[in-house]
């Protein structure tokens, strides 16, 4: 089970609102490489996972992701507050507006709703621990374009945090990778599929 | 009041420091199990988080929902991504 803290990961306090950073921002709460896909890849793949120490790392790590998950909503709520409709309709955040006013929803930047399409759970280690490396590579490349788009000090100072986690995170599943491969036949790591494979 | 948000400010990131720091050892950890190192700084910093997360609480109200209470206290804000007019 979960139990809930009341506090930010790292703290978030955006002094001016912005609804065009809002716009892009939100890509990294429902969008193909955000938090809330992030954090559903780990915590599902986890279960079919045959080692105990691949379990403990996508526990943890998904675990994190829901933190993360709840930063991105805390700098899009503090980015739209206070607007006028003049604000919204010409920083083009009219068209999420419509839909949403300023409440949260997982969406891309480009409006596409978040969809389970974006991530795998495919039940065979090796493939599994793949797609979590590239996850939290193509991750790091959405922070890097944001940090190209934003200019204002109090949101890139959360985004450069979350930055830097998935690097960390991309080391820790690097580790899972051979943690999986010493206990595979190093002759042949696809001999069979220890997630399902009687050996 | 300026000077109560500004201390409880500064308790919140110092709680936000040791649970970090908590938590990457966590991660390390789970990796590198054998790493006395690694063990160390996740007790140390585990006791600390601790401390710290009390001291908070007994001033600011609870970061969790509390094992007993003679008031009902947890729901009372700012939640953690409320902040005011000024951005503070």
């Amino acid at each position: 089970m979960w139990q809930y803290e009341k506090k930010l990961q790292y703290p978030v306090k955006i002094k001016n609102p912005n609804p065009k950073y809002a716009n892009i921002i939100v890509s990294q709460l429902g969008g193909p490489d955000g938090e809330i896909g992030a954090s559903l890849r780990y915590l599902t793949q986890r279960i079919a996972m045959p080692y105990d120490k691949v379990v403990g790392i996508l526990t943890d790590v998904g675990t994190e992701e829901l933190a993360h998950f709840e930063m991105i909503s805390a700098i899009l709520y503090q980015l739209t507050r206070n607007l006028s409709y003049d604000e919204i309709k010409k920083s083009g955040f009219d068209t999420y507006f419509v839909d949403h006013t300023t409440g949260i929803y997982p969406v891309a930047a480009s409006g596409f709703p978040y969809s389970a399409s974006q991530f795998q759970s495919k039940g065979d280690v090796l493939t599994d621990l793949n797609e979590d490396l590239a996850a939290e590579q193509k991750a790091r490349t959405t922070y890097d374009n944001i940090l190209r788009l934003v200019d204002d000090p109090d949101v890139c100072d959360a985004i450069k945090f979350l930055r830097a986690r998935e690097i960390v995170h991309y080391q820790r599943f690097c580790d899972a990778l051979r943690i999986a491969q010493d206990q595979m036949d190093s002759k042949n790591f696809y001999g069979y599929n220890p997630s399902f494979d009687k050996k | 009041m300026y000077i109560d948000r500004r201390n409880k400010e500064r308790a919140l990131r110092q709680l936000q420091i040791y649970s970090f720091m908590v938590y990457d050892t966590l991660l390390y950890l789970d990796a590198y199990p054998d790493s006395a190192e690694a063990l160390n700084a996740y007790n140390k910093y585990k006791a600390l988080e601790a401390k710290a997360k009390a001291e908070y609480e007994s001033k600011y109200g609870p970061l969790t929902a509390p094992q007993s209470a003679k008031l009902w206290e947890w729901t009372n804000g700012p939640w953690p991504w409320q902040i005011d007019k000024e951005g503070k």
